[in-house]
């Protein structure tokens, strides 16, 4: 082989190999590229072909009763939207879409024709109708899910609860006080997927942190539903304006249950009007008129300035002080205390007031809580007014004595009422019970609040027997009695101003009555005020009746004995065609005494034979507590019968089916 | 000593094309042959590189059809707990009060008086 030739050999090596060192080079290059480089940007447009990031439809705490029952809770809804642009048909279309969600075709039409690539079509409806018209398979209609907010209860505690927005935030009510605690998180999960769509992978749902909680109040569902139809009714029949009615705990300061009328249902709030969502029994003032006697009462007797029978002059019903004249319904000449109150004689209470002194009372209606807000955990709680010393000329206080020139909100009122219940503990009124997390373990529990002991506990049981005489054929509050159960209360009718002439109105009035049962051991304090009824005005003709249907029901409800001796049904018919008319059925002497009289010297009765029902009736009729085994009749008892029954407490009685 | 061993030409020649010794085959010449001991051996790797590369395949394939199960179960569980949420807001709706006091007095029922309720502890 020739040199040259050698060389040319060599020449062409070199070549190929340089030629293979820059495609290799090159490669490298590009692989430095696209796996450094442009790892990120890659990886990300390699992830969106099989990987999609799915945004679930925000979610929302649950609203419980004391009972668990649900008041308030979110599920997920269909919603439907449209693409215009993508519409061929569109009138077609529009009738299919109008056919399915019960609309006029020309209003969907509307929006079909818009030049937009997206619009609503109508947002969160039935899953019945979203399947319709995915039957219709329509070009250009797409479907999301969202969450609508649900109140089963419909107008039951609309005004409590309030209402949540379309966008999961709360807006009024509750829902508005307790949003931060009952919104639930933003969550998103991540999705793989094949080519044709379907997920392969599904990863945890990742939320934002925000942890989502559940409320479980104080209210009671069945005397919220009571108090709501009552009140709904009485402003009905007394062609009123407006009611409220609070029942609360007086114990605890749990309320168990504040209802509005007229009502408003959440789940359609856009078709009420702003003004008929507000919780009136926390932010409406009315003047209290004389339900204050029992305040002012309560001050006089704490101080130790009178007792229930100081007597005081009446005036025969006409009484001039500081440039007006003063009137009572009723001419009266001279009173005692505890009568001035039960038959609300105005002048007899500006007398008391005299006693006691404006300053005093202006402690006291302090103490009692007027003036100031509670503190409740709800929105838009008013203060209310009350005249300081300084700033009352003597008619304002005269008038202040009789609950005129003041204003409160029905919570004040209630909580004060249940001061003088309680043996003269002001509590904290509250609305939510626990706050829960997502498995039901309480995260907080909210517990009963004294905020201030306001009477002494003699003062409140001196209060508390004048109080109940309102309620009997003596005072003003016949009607709001309820058989069975000793009840006390206090009625009030307060004019109002009239917005015209600045003056106070003679047509238009609120008609109050705040009361309690059982007397001993209250269960409850009802406050019920109607706004300006028509025609009978007097709070115990308007509202007591309101106070004894509702207490009627809640004692039942709640399981609470009868304190009195009931005629029975039977006995009742054959006793009212012999009394005379108005007498009551009821005899006011508790059972327990009763009884003793009677079957203390047999002892313990023969049980054997009776039914469940009648031996629980005469157990208790005899003090004993009486626990049951087995259904059916008696058939063995113990102690047994004829044994002496003093220091017996308890009565064992087994039942066996009649053969 | 190792210097004196002289290969016979069968030890020293191999097969041309399989490069085996040709002592090592049945068959003294230039003939393709395997011994059975290398059709076992290599039939043996044969199967076990197709079964690893099959088995490799299908565990893809059963992992992917798991993940699919995995998620429509998941959805599934998605969408039952949703029902039951439904559900309970529709059993809500029919054991309110409103609702059970008038199916109540539509079969002819009223409310008990006090006389007639006794409270069993």
């Amino acid at each position: 082989m020739k040199t040259s030739d050698k060389k040319w050999i060599r020449v062409r090596i070199y070549l190929v190999a340089i030629f293979f060192i820059i495609g290799l080079g090159a490669n490298l290059l590009r692989a430095y590229q696209l796996q450094v480089l442009e790892r990120d940007k890659l990886n990300k447009l390699a992830l969106s072909g099989y990987k999609a990031v799915v945004k679930l439809p925000p979610k929302r705490g649950t609203i419980y009763d004391r009972d668990g029952h649900i008041l308030a809770d979110s599920v997920e809804v269909g919603s439907v939207y449209a693409n215009p642009r993508q519409i061929e048909n569109k009138k077609i279309t529009a009738g299919h879409l109008a056919l399915s969600l019960d609309v006029s075709s020309g209003d969907i039409l509307k929006l079909l024709e818009k030049d937009s690539p997206f619009v609503w079509i109508r947002r969160r409806v039935s899953p019945e109708k979203i399947n319709q018209i995915k039957s219709f398979e329509l070009k250009g209609v797409g479907f999301t899910t969202e969450t609508r907010r649900f109140y089963p209860g419909k107008a039951l505690a609309g005004h409590l609860l309030g209402f949540a927005g379309n966008d999961n935030q709360g807006l009024e009510g509750i829902e508005k006080f307790y949003d931060n605690v009952l919104k639930g998180p933003n969550e998103t999960l991540i999705q793989m997927q094949d080519a044709v769509g379907r997920p392969f992978y599904i990863s945890e749902p990742e939320g934002d942190g925000q942890d989502m909680r559940n409320l479980v109040l104080t209210i009671d569902k069945d005397i919220q539903y009571k108090a709501q139809e009552a009140l709904e009714a009485q402003v009905k029949k007394a062609n009123a304006k407006s009611g409220q009615c609070i029942v609360m705990d007086p114990d605890t300061g749990e309320i168990l249950a504040m209802a509005v009328a007229p009502s408003f249902n959440p789940n359609i709030f856009n078709e009420f009007n702003s003004a008929d969502w507000r919780n009136r029994a926390i932010t409406d003032c009315y003047e209290p008129g004389s339900t204050v006697k029992a305040f002012l009462l309560s001050a006089a007797l704490e101080k130790n300035l009178i007792t229930p029978n100081t007597n005081f002059y009446c005036e025969n019903g006409e009484y001039y002080i500081g440039g007006h004249t003063i009137h009572d319904t009723h001419k009266y000449e001279t009173l005692s205390a505890s009568d001035i109150v039960v038959l609300s004689s105005n002048i007899g209470a500006i007398k008391i007031g005299q006693k006691l002194g404006y300053e005093n009372y202006y402690e006291y209606m302090k103490k009692f809580g007027f003036g100031e807000k509670i503190g409740v955990d709800l929105m838009g709680e008013r203060n209310g007014s009350l005249r300081s010393p300084q700033a009352a000329r003597e008619v304002d206080k005269a008038n202040a004595f009789f609950g005129h020139g003041l204003a409160v909100t029905s919570l004040q009122l209630t909580a004060a009422m249940s001061s003088i219940a309680n043996g003269g503990r002001l509590m904290r009124p509250y609305i939510v019970k626990e706050i829960r997390d997502q498995a039901g373990n309480a995260v907080k529990k909210n517990q009963p609040e004294m905020l201030r002991r306001v009477l002494s506990e003699e003062t409140s049981r001196e209060v508390k027997r004048v109080l109940e005489d309102v309620v009997s054929e003596k005072g003003t509050a016949e009607k709001a009695a309820i058989t069975g159960f000793r009840v006390a209360g206090k009625t009030g009718t307060s004019q109002k101003i009239d917005e015209k002439t600045g003056r106070y109105s003679h047509e238009k009035y609120v008609s109050i009555f705040v009361g309690f049962v059982p007397v001993e051991d209250p269960e409850m304090v009802i406050l019920v005020a109607i706004d300006e009824p028509k025609g009978a005005t007097y709070g115990g003709l308007v509202a007591g009746p309101v106070f004894s249907e509702i207490g009627k029901w809640a004692l039942s409800n709640m399981h609470v004995q009868p304190d009195l001796q009931v005629a029975s049904s039977d006995n009742v018919q054959e006793a009212t065609a012999n009394d005379p008319p108005g007498q009551s059925n009821v005899v006011r002497r508790p059972i327990i005494e009763e009884a003793a009289d009677m079957e203390s010297a047999a002892g313990i009765p023969d049980f054997s034979g009776q039914t469940i029902r009648q031996v629980l009736k005469k157990g208790k009729s005899l003090g004993l507590d009486v626990s049951v085994d087995g259904t059916g009749t008696a058939v063995m008892q113990s102690p047994e019968a004829g044994t002496p029954l003093e220091g017996i407490t308890s009565i064992n009685v087994t039942f066996k089916p009649a053969v | 000593m190792v210097g004196n061993f002289i290969p016979s030409e069968i030890q020293r020649k191999r097969n041309i094309r399989t490069g085996i010794k040709l002592e090592n085959c049945k068959a003294r010449g230039n003939r393709f042959y395997f011994s059975n001991r290398q059709i076992i051996v290599t039939a043996l790797l044969l199967l076990i590189f197709m079964g690893s590369g099959i088995g490799y395949v299908w565990s893809n394939y059963e992992g992917t059809q798991i993940g699919f199960d995995l998620s429509r179960l998941q959805q599934e569980e998605r969408t039952i707990k949703e029902v039951n949420r439904k559900l309970k807001v529709e059993l809500a709706t029919l054991k309110s009060t409103e609702y059970l006091e008038k199916a109540a007095k539509a079969l002819g029922l009223k409310e008990a008086s006090p006389d007639q309720i006794v409270f069993i502890p």
